[in-house]
């Protein structure tokens, strides 16, 4: 077992639906997550990569099996310390966005500061660098249904990161953005992995951007079937090997 | 496969508009349980033959059936909007505008017709409710009656399905216009932005609370005439409607100067939500200020009144039978033959009222009471007399004095204990109201009577009929020896056994206008006495019957009370409707926003405060602006009202009450709305 062990979860469960009508959308997944590491989750649409994500912030609850986070089990976490927990380590940036629509782009960044207690100032540098970093500060005035998914996508990962948190689970950052602003986005997500020493858990449909991460699980069916390891491979060799998995998994999906 | 869609929308629009339903079948009770109540015979008989309770009514019922089409039409609208996503997502599937709408129609008047039947049932409850609530209130007791009418059935059937009918034939043609975006994005169209070209808006809200302001002012210091007031009273609606447009504006420019206030925890999406909901709807919520604050006038006028007739009526007129006469030696033989034959005497007490030959007192009132302000005032002060006696008609033409044993033996038959007086002294007799503004100055003006000096001894405030009989507004007491004084008028009490109405007043009104007439010259010489400086609800006369004139003041002024709680009721009832529906309406909307919070790390107790604090500006916005308004007219007018009447009441007490019995029930709905919507939203 890994030392500085940051996430252990184990052989956990998530059916939907009632007795006749189940699915099984995770099937008794394990792995563990050290601190700092940065890692892909990918597989077919309806794998459970979405699930897997919700769980591991409880936003959502396992039907059976635990998380452990530094030990502590939040399968078992009271409803107050689990938000205690989200507000304090954890930046998600979904797939639907979940952008509220009352609210313009930069005012969405900020309220994510606000509900933390931050200061004026530091919201204020703050917010400037992040719209700059993600190039939305020329739509920062504008509300969610005025602006492009892409667009939304970069706000909702700005929302997501500009707290600085411990663990981010991004699920497809990229799915909506061009591959030059999917780029920008990457490298922001490496930066916080390599200098803030952010945890970060990303699910991808696209090998390029699981190219960036350190280890990819692959789901299938609700169930891990295989795992890469970049290690100190080449960027090229590790995309290789991706695509040789994907090859094995998405090929149906091809077809 | 239209029926099939048709009817398994019904089904779900069913359940997902059950408050839409529900505001609906209450709109109906409301209406059926206010029109039979208009037309029952219980009420009918309570005005008798005041015609004046049925204008009344006809005109509350007018006022009501103009919002309560508003609100149909507001809910249809409504109904629309929360539909129109799902419209275009048909037109798109490829199903034709005609068919939609009509689908929308059918399924509308199904739902209507729904509400209609069950509206009617809660109706007939509501009326027994309302009844019993308004016959305590006006002091009489309720036998219950169901008293069903069937033209009152038609004539709400008829302004239902009337207002049903227009509002859904105008949203008919509002859907015919729209193409498949628009219908698709009615729901995002909340904050219509064009913030840019809104900043001068945010001006309407500083002119608006300007204006409200210079209205305080105005009201508070007196300083206009009544027509000026009036005038500026209806700029005051215009200037809530405009605070609306103003406010939203006032908040977005406020958030986006980013000044401290929107860093601190969930203020800012707080702030957001507040404008862009009062943006969408400035004239819904300007309409829901408007129609609390004609609740909380009406409710305020309607107890004044009321507390006229309880506390003020016995005071006013205290003598079962009461008389004057010009002739100082009269004996009222004909009045007290018919009195006596109607109603049985058993006591009477004829004297005379004195004069002095002078008008000193008089001539201090008139340049002294709040009334007059300085219109008989000489530059020095001292009063104009000649101005007095051309336009002025308040008193006597002499001051008036009444002998210590002719007062006492009124003070018995009242049950008043006995006043004691040393010869050389006087006594004030007066009415609340005129003491309470010549307390400390009245004792002051020097008494001479035939040379010699008197000594002031005091005030007295009981009950006296001083509109012109005992005195108008005051007498003054004197011993019996004193010298001097000569007989001014003749007058009469009497304390009689039977004290109901028999109707003796009128015939003996005509009576005493003939023998007014029979003497040419004494006309003038009656005609210069006064009846005193009351000014709301005068009723003077040569000859006063208690029973009958309480009777018909008490008529008069239910046909007053009644109609104002009606008004205040309904649109109370309907304003608090309105604005717990568009909570609870958009509550899916919101539901999707505070999970999102939650998301972001919220705790259910942070988000529980989030819905608090939103519902409760949301909620005081219209009422503390109503409040606000209605304050400054109310205590206005409650002060006229109680100067004048001599109610012995502090101003500010109709207005306490009434906004304490509002916001009571304010609240009650604020948190009945509060626990629904958070388990809609939370
Ligand atoms: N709320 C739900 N109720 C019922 N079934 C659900 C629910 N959410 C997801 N599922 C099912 O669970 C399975 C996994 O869904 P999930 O959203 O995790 O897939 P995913 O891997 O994220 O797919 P995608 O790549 O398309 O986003 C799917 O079969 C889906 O139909
Ligand atoms: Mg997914």
């Amino acid at each position: 077992m890994n030392m500085n062990e940051l996430i252990r979860v184990c052989d956990i469960e998530k059916y939907y639906g009632k007795e006749n009508n189940i699915t099984k959308a995770i099937n008794h997944v394990s792995f563990s997550v050290g601190a700092g590491e940065f890692i892909g989750i990918m597989g077919a649409s309806g794998s459970g990569k979405t699930t897997l994500l919700n769980v591991m912030a409880a936003i959502d609850s396992v039907t059976a099996g635990h998380i452990y986070y530094e030990g502590k089990d939040i399968t078992e976490m009271r409803e107050n310390r689990l938000a205690e927990f989200r507000k304090h380590n954890l930046g998600f940036i979904f797939q639907d966005f979940n952008l509220l629509d009352t609210l313009t782009v930069e005012e969405n960044i900020i309220l994510a500061m606000t509900i933390r207690n931050r200061s004026k100032r530091e919201i204020e540098e703050k917010v400037e660098s992040i719209l700059t970093a993600l190039s939305i500060d020329d739509i920062r005035g504008k509300f969610p249904y005025q602006i492009s998914g892409g667009q939304k996508q970069r706000c909702a990962c700005a929302r997501a990161i500009i707290t600085n948190p411990r663990l981010i689970l991004a699920d497809e950052p990229t799915g909506a953005l061009d591959s030059q602003s999917a780029e920008m986005l990457l490298e922001t997500l490496t930066k916080m992995n390599e200098e803030m020493r952010a945890t970060i858990l990303m699910v991808t449909h696209d090998a390029f951007c699981a190219g960036y991460c350190r280890r990819i699980l692959f789901l299938k069916d609700g169930e891990i079937f295989n795992e890469l390891v970049k290690g100190k491979k080449s960027r090229k060799e590790f995309l290789n090997e991706i695509f040789d998995v994907l090859a094995l998994t998405g090929g149906e999906r091809r077809a | 496969m239209l029926r099939k869609l048709s009817l398994r929308n019904a089904r779900r629009a069913a359940k997902d508009y059950v408050v839409y339903m529900i505001t609906m079948t209450i709109f109906a009770a409301l209406m059926f349980a206010f029109n039979s109540m208009l037309l029952s015979r219980d009420i009918a008989n309570l005005s008798d033959d005041v015609p004046m309770m049925a204008i009344m009514l006809g005109l509350a019922t007018f006022f009501i059936v103009i919002i309560i089409a508003w609100l149909i039409r507001y809910m249809i609208t409504f109904m629309l909007e929360n539909r129109s996503r799902e419209f275009g997502a048909y037109l798109l599937l490829g199903m034709h505008k005609k068919q939609i709408s009509r689908l929308f129609f059918r399924e509308n008047l199904v739902m209507g017709s729904l509400a209609f039947l069950l509206g009617l049932g809660f109706g007939l409850f509501l009326k027994l409710v309302l009844m019993s609530v308004f016959y305590s209130l006006i002091g009489h007791d309720y036998h219950f009656n169901l008293d069903l009418n069937p033209f009152c059935f038609l004539i709400t059937g008829g302004i239902y399905y009337g207002c049903y009918l227009l509002a859904l034939l105008r949203s008919k043609r509002k859907f015919r216009k729209m193409n498949i975006i628009a219908l698709m994005n009615v729901n995002k169209q909340n904050q219509q932005i064009r913030e840019k070209g809104d900043v001068w808006k945010q001006w309407l809200f500083f002119l608006a609370i300007g204006y409200l302001l210079f209205y305080y002012f105005l009201m508070f210091s007196g300083s206009a005439d009544i027509s000026t007031l009036l005038l500026l009273t209806i700029g005051i609606a215009f200037a809530v409607y405009l605070i609306y447009l103003g406010i939203a504006s006032f908040v977005v420019r406020y958030i986006k100067k980013k000044r401290k206030g929107i860093y601190n925890n969930g203020n800012l999406f707080l702030l957001r939500q507040f404008s862009a909901k009062i943006k969408t709807m400035p004239f819904t919520m300007g309409t829901l200020t408007v129609l609390f604050i004609f609740a909380i006038l009406s409710m305020g006028i309607a107890m004044m009144f009321g507390d006229y007739l309880n506390k003020q009526l016995p005071y006013d007129f205290p003598f079962d039978i009461s008389a004057v006469h010009e002739n100082p030696d009269e004996d009222f033989a004909e009045l007290i033959a018919l009195a006596d034959d109607e109603l049985k005497i058993l006591d009477s007490h004829r004297f005379a009222i004195w004069q002095n030959g002078a008008d000193e007192m008089n001539m201090f009132l008139y340049t002294n009471l709040h009334l007059f302000r300085d219109k008989y005032k000489n530059p020095d002060g001292s009063p104009n007399r000649q101005k007095i006696i051309d336009e002025q008609r308040a008193y006597h033409s002499y001051d008036t004095f009444m002998k210590l044993s002719d007062y006492n033996y009124q003070r018995k038959m009242l049950d008043l204990g006995e006043v004691k007086l040393e010869s050389g002294q006087y006594i004030i007799q007066l009415p609340n109201r005129v003491y309470r503004e010549v307390k400390d100055k009245m004792g002051n003006v020097p008494l001479i009577i035939d040379g010699e000096i008197y000594q002031f001894k005091g005030f007295m405030t009981d009950r006296f009929a001083q509109d012109g009989h005992n005195g108008a507004d005051y007498v003054i007491v004197v011993p019996d020896d004193t010298v001097g004084l000569e007989p001014y008028y003749g007058r009469i009490v009497i304390t009689v056994a039977d004290k109901k109405a028999s109707g003796l007043q009128e015939r003996l009104d005509p009576w005493f206008k003939i023998a007014d007439n029979e003497e040419g010259p004494a006309e003038e010489t009656f005609f210069d006495r006064g009846f005193g400086t009351k000014q709301i609800l005068i009723y003077s006369s040569e000859v006063l019957v208690r029973a009958d004139v309480e009777q018909f003041l008490k008529y008069l002024l239910n046909a007053m009370v009644f109609p104002l709680f009606y008004i205040a009721m309904v649109y109370l009832c309907v304003a608090l409707t309105v604005l717990s529906v568009q909570q609870l309406s958009d509550s899916a909307k919101y539901k999707f926003r505070y999970a999102v919070l939650k998301k972001l790390g919220l705790n259910q107790r942070e988000i529980d405060k989030l819905i608090w604090k939103q519902l409760l500006w949301y909620y005081l916005c219209p009422i503390l602006a109503a409040v606000f308004v209605s304050a400054v007219i109310i205590l206005t007018v409650s002060d006229i009202f109680v100067r004048n009447t001599g109610v012995n009441t502090m101003v500010g007490y109709y207005f306490g009450f009434t906004v304490m019995l509002l916001l009571g029930i304010y609240m009650l709905y604020f948190l009945a709305t509060y626990v629904l919507f958070k388990r809609a939203a939370g």
